[in-house]
């Protein structure tokens, strides 16, 4: 039934019920009988086809939120070179983040007004934009990005440049921070 | 070990949103224009690099099973076709791909489709899986809606359409020619071949029949590149792959591992050893039902790959592990196996449709010892028999695990054989 590191299972109508023992079976069964409601799936709780105490891989992901980058720096290998010719392969390494300064940059796009620091000394929680870890909220506070509105605030033009300087080009369009961190920001004043 | 950042399917487990905000966010769905701007010709030479062979079972190199498809003989539509039959005893790799990442399958059907040349694709989805068919379905919708299907797919210059079709139930459906027939509606016998599918296959069109895994795993090389795919596993059986551990095992589970690893570092790695230790194994099963079993003394060498286990005179099918300790009656498990190929096949050629059901019931009398001790001779020698001589591989499937039994544990066999003569003088 492909479900065999669930076994024994079975299914019923529509449903799979893994992890059985015969005495889960019984109770199964006895629930169906009394027209009650019944837990599907794995009968121990186990997450799909992980190993019964929890998996044991896939607990230690890197924020995968760039894989961008991979296809496009690996120019250690051959084949992947004609992939170089597309917008986002040559960023123009920016030079390290001065947080202060405010006046436009010259690299693709434009840099956003930034802050020195958060306001009444406290940054809004920016990892709560989905795709956004704790790495990228790091190199926006560096930029003097502190908050969901200054984020919302975004021209196309200051995601291009942004996204250059943090080295994610197109991430913030892809994963749409601005509408996100729109959202974010209307909830913030709400709760405020 | 595999480190989890090389794994490809990083949402195994399902512990992590399957739908398209999800898959996002573990990059999928990204860069399929960049992949697409590389041409039909330049996708199929990446794939023939990368040495990835089929994950279905046969291990056909995928590279150049699509360079049969382009460049184009023809203005003939053509099509891709996705097995998601996954029937095989054993085996529980693509239901997890199917229910907890289905979007990693679309973005790849869309870069085969391209790199193909076709525009439209049918996934065929095992009639059991009713729920992983239900998320799929919703994972295609979540996808038209965002405009990642259907014209401009991914958001490429491609058109690609994607349908679900949920088989009836029949293991025989996951035969590629077989599960043809059955998409266009007819009984699922297989077609004999040539022409094959690449040819006429689907409405007699041009077609390719891919696993779940093959295609899910496409855009992910491109992606990382052919180095990063080639460091993994040996040559010619590079990558990494889905393993499906289950029998006597401490902790059976699906893990996704580096080909070419050994047989008992994977299983006391990840599925926690077997049940009472090593020693306590009796056989194992590496690929699924229809490969032949390995006993203990081969299964402590063996490097999980094709070809390593193509050399033990085995096979790594599916990758599905079935391990069986010294309780197992192994003479009953593997008649209980001739019993599903029995019940399996679909009676188009007589040596399977006649040759399953006589193996079956010598298998049967074996298992009790009622038999003599040429019949086994008799009975491998029909195995050879059937093996080789049907349209499709069924026959083969079915004769493969009596051979591995007869070639492994014969000694068992006649010991049943003497103890029943024994008790019937009695």
């Amino acid at each position: 039934m492909g479900a065999c590191c669930n076994a024994p299972m079975l299914q019923i109508n529509d449903d799979y019920f893994e992890d059985l023992t015969p005495e889960t079976m019984e109770k199964l069964l006895q629930e169906l009988r009394e027209g009650r409601e019944v837990k599907v799936g794995s009968q121990v709780g186990r997450f799909a086809s992980a190993r019964a105490d929890g998996p044991h891989t896939l607990t230690d992901l890197p924020d995968r939120a760039s894989p961008s980058g991979i296809l496009l720096s690996d120019s250690s290998d051959d084949e992947e070179e004609e992939e170089a010719p597309t917008p986002q392969a040559a960023p123009s390494k920016p030079e390290a983040p001065k947080p202060e300064v405010r006046e436009a940059d010259t690299a693709a796009g434009s840099r956003p007004a930034g802050l020195a620091a958060p306001r009444d000394g406290k940054a809004d929680n920016l990892k709560k934009i989905k795709g956004l870890g704790p790495k990228a909220e790091e190199g926006l506070n560096a930029l003097g990005v502190f908050h969901f509105d200054q984020i919302a605030a975004w021209s196309a033009a200051e995601v291009d440049w942004v996204g250059s300087e943090l080295g994610f080009s197109g991430r913030i369009e892809r994963e749409d921070w601005v509408g996100q961190a729109k959202a974010l920001a209307a909830e913030e004043g709400k709760s405020a | 070990m595999l480190q989890d950042k090389d794994r490809i399917f990083t949402n195994l487990y399902g512990q992590d949103d399957w739908g398209l905000e999800g898959a996002r966010r573990r990059g999928v769905w990204s860069e399929i224009p960049t992949m697409i701007a590389l041409g039909h010709e330049k996708i199929i030479d990446l794939m023939k690099q990368s040495d990835l062979r089929g994950r279905g079972g046969a291990g056909f190199p995928t590279g150049m099973k699509w360079s049969f498809m382009w460049p184009k003989r023809d203005e003939r539509p053509r099509y891709l076709v996705v097995n998601a039959d996954e029937s095989e005893p054993g085996s529980c790799k693509d239901r997890e791909i199917l229910r907890n990442d289905p979007h990693r399958l679309l973005e790849g059907i869309v870069v085969a489709c391209f790199a193909m040349g076709a525009n439209a694709s049918y996934i065929y989805v095992r009639g059991e899986y009713y729920s992983e068919a239900s998320n799929l379905q919703k994972a295609i919708d979540q996808a038209y809606e965002a405009g990642l299907l259907g014209k401009n797919a991914g958001g490429g210059d491609w058109h690609c359409d994607i349908y679900l079709h949920r088989g009836a139930g029949a293991y025989i459906c996951g035969e590629e020619t077989a599960l043809l027939e059955s998409l266009e509606g007819k009984k699922g016998q297989p077609r004999l071949k040539p022409p094959f599918p690449a040819a006429a296959g689907l409405y007699g069109c041009p077609t390719t029949i891919n696993n779940v895994e093959t295609i899910a795993v496409v855009p992910e090389i491109l992606r990382r590149g052919i180095s990063w795919w080639k460091q993994f596993g040996r040559p010619r059986n590079h990558g990494t792959k889905i393993f499906s551990i289950s029998g006597h095992v401490e902790k059976p589970c699906n893990v996704e591992e580096a080909m070419s690893i050994p047989l008992r570092e994977l299983i006391e790695k990840h599925a926690g050893g077997v049940r009472g230790g090593w020693e306590n194994l009796l056989a194992i099963i590496p690929g699924g039902s229809s490969v032949p079993c390995l006993p203990l003394e081969i299964c402590g060498e063996v490097l999980m790959d094709f070809d390593g286990l193509r050399e033990a005179q085995s096979g790594l099918g599916t990758a599905a592990v079935i391990v069986m300790d010294r309780s197992t009656d192994i003479v009953e498990a593997i008649a209980r196996l001739s019993h599903f190929y029995m019940h399996e096949s679909c009676g188009q050629c007589t040596p399977c449709r006649e040759g399953t059901g006589w193996m079956y019931r010598v298998m049967t009398r074996m298992v009790r010892g009622e038999a003599e001790k040429r019949e086994i001779d008799l009975l491998l020698d029909v195995t050879h028999q059937v093996e080789g001589h049907t349209i499709c591989a069924l026959g083969d499937a079915a004769a493969w695990p009596i051979q591995g039994l007869i070639r492994h544990f014969r000694p068992e066999l006649e010991r049943r054989i003497e103890a029943y003569r024994a008790r019937a003088a009695a």
